[in-house]
């Protein structure tokens, strides 16, 4: 590459990877069916991940590949197999429709706005040597930021608790409640001759 | 041409990726292909695929997979009429490509000497490395794409319309996805112990079968044992075969390519022996030295031949390794019985991953004892 600037190399590849980035996300939002919209959202990562690969962010291309479209959109497609939905429009709530309208007129304000003030003179000079790397990553991540990223990661482990927890089957608490109706039975048998009326079926509290 | 002009990089690129495709996946592959119903049958007692021949050529029923091929070639593409075509379409590609893709990070020889090819111990100022990719990303670049693979499985048992070809779909989706995190643990400790994760850069530092004086230098399996063990059982997992075949499950479900047939099916069939043949040389890489084969019979086939057939003669010891791994992975399939799918959860993510996370500590903490 040469210092200072992109070379008509880099532009090619980059007008393709945009250009395929677009038309894919407008493909993802246009699509009936939701499997052909994740499978071109998938196709979306992938071309941003070959974006990433061309500014030298090789890390950061490989890592949304791996966990973007790798694992995320592997999880949408689980879920939505399981689902297994009718086909709808993807337009069909009339409110968002008026916002969605709003949101894309004053995006299309901002990016006139920044057409037309024009890209900076100064292009920024050639990434330096090693950038993008993992050992540079690693470097900033757990020198330079180590408690942000600490913080992150402790905030994701409780984020997975948490995830567990409502997910949890009840069978335990279920079990409890039931042994506990049992002993109650058994007592008033040995403080009657003959079986009482059984208790009420009392609305089980303790588990949902 | 000169040497390392652009011109000369493209070249040498694209010689590797078609002899590495050609030359060495897909023939491994299809042999695969005989030698997994040959070996069954010789496990069972019987007798196995041994009559096609080329005239008189018999060769043990090898050519077996050329007629699998005609066959694939000439059965009726049928297409299920509700199926989502599209999707139907793409799906095996899908289930294929990933790993033809990841084997360009893998190191298949020493670097070849380019104006050296006569010399015996070459200084090698021009080397040529065999190995298409250099990335600095490394294995990475291999969990990456390969975690591509699982759209194949689930798209084909979701386009084919067809209730066994989605449960079996559903199935993949839940095991590939589980083992991969096991399979991305287990490794972490080699680049601990290596301090890199660049399977060139792994490989060309064991040079050493076992050597306590150079640790670093030793064979992966003996500074990660436990990593090995966890890899092997996530890579078998990973290429959905016994005993962890769950998504096919042929007793009950026949699984996600039920609904495929001629050369589509035959693309999810040699996509299995491609995965096995990948994985087999990641673990021989990360695990097995790559090509080295020890210090001394390194060096004596080094100072004894001329660097091309130095080279060509590591490539065909690291391709027995290879091999070896191949068959190792198909007589595990014919050995154990099959999992359970809850088994297969609570092994996948109550003992392995934690037994890996356990893994990654431990030789984290034993390399920070060793760098003071």
């Amino acid at each position: 590459m040469s210092a200072g600037g992109a070379t008509t190399v880099d532009m090619v590849v980059f007008g393709v990877l945009a250009t395929l980035t677009t038309f894919f996300a407008l493909f993802t939002i246009t699509r009936r069916n939701p499997v052909t919209a994740v499978m071109s959202l998938v196709a979306t990562f992938f071309c941003l991940a070959g974006i990433y690969a061309s500014l030298s962010a090789h890390f950061l291309a490989v890592i949304q590949v791996l966990v973007y479209a790798g694992a995320i959109m592997v999880l949408f497609i689980f879920v939505i197999m399981i689902l297994n939905r009718e086909e709808v429009a993807p337009f069909s709530l009339r409110p968002l429709r008026v916002l969605g309208v709003l949101a894309g007129v004053y995006l299309l304000v901002k990016i006139i706005d920044v057409v037309t003030v024009g890209l900076p003179e100064a292009v920024p000079g050639a990434a330096p040597d090693g950038f993008g790397t993992v050992a540079a990553i690693g470097d900033v991540l757990f020198r330079d930021f180590l408690y942000p990223f600490e913080s992150i990661s402790v905030l994701l482990l409780v984020a997975i608790v948490g995830g567990v927890v409502v997910s949890r089957s009840h069978q335990k608490e279920v079990a409890a409640v039931e042994a506990h109706d049992y002993r109650h039975q058994i007592e008033e048998l040995a403080h009657h001759d003959y079986p009482g009326e059984p208790p009420a079926p009392a609305a089980p509290e303790g588990y949902h | 041409m000169e040497y390392g002009s652009l011109a000369f990089q493209a070249l040498a690129a694209t010689i590797k990726i078609v002899f590495m495709i050609l030359g060495f996946l897909m023939p491994l592959a299809s042999i695969l292909t005989w030698m997994e119903r040959r070996e069954s049958a010789m496990m069972q007692d019987r007798l196995g695929p041994n009559r096609a021949n080329i005239g008189p050529f018999k060769l043990w029923g090898i050519t077996h997979f050329m007629a699998d091929a005609v066959k694939f070639l000439f059965k009726e593409d049928f297409v299920p009429p509700k199926a989502h075509k599209f999707l139907f379409m793409w799906a095996p590609i899908m289930a294929m490509a990933p790993a033809l893709i990841v084997a360009a990070i893998i190191p298949f020889g020493p670097p070849l000497c380019w104006n050296e090819l006569l010399e015996k111990n070459p200084v090698c100022g021009q080397p040529i490395n065999l190995q298409i990719a250099q990335l600095d990303v490394g294995l990475l670049f291999y969990f990456a794409i390969s975690s591509l693979a699982v759209y194949g499985a689930t798209l084909a048992g979701w386009a084919s319309h067809n209730k066994w070809a989605m449960m079996g779909g559903l199935r993949a989706t839940s095991q590939m996805m589980s083992y991969e995190v096991t399979m991305g643990m287990a490794v972490l400790g080699s680049f601990l112990v290596y301090g890199t994760l660049e399977p060139g850069a792994i490989v060309a530092q064991q040079t050493h079968i076992f050597s306590l004086g150079h640790y670093h230098s030793s064979w992966g399996i003996f500074l990660q044992p436990a990593g090995f063990v966890l890899f092997l059982t996530a890579a078998i997992a990973e290429t959905k075969r016994t005993p962890f075949d769950i998504p096919e499950g042929e007793p009950e479900i026949i699984g996600y390519f039920v609904e495929y047939s001629g050369l589509r099916f035959g693309m999810f069939f040699l996509g299995e022996f491609l995965e096995i043949v990948v994985s087999s040389a990641i673990m021989i890489t990360l695990f097995f030295g790559g090509y080295h084969w020890g210090n001394t019979i390194d060096n004596a086939l080094l100072s004894h031949l001329p660097n091309f057939v130095f080279v060509l003669a590591m490539f065909g010891l690291w391709t027995v390794k290879v091999f070896a791994f191949c068959g190792f992975q198909l007589m595990i399939r014919w050995s154990l019985p099959r999992f359970r799918s809850d088994q297969l959860m609570r092994l996948g993510w109550q003992r392995l991953l934690p037994i890996s996370i356990a893994n990654v500590v431990a030789t984290a903490l034993v390399v920070l004892w060793a760098q003071q």
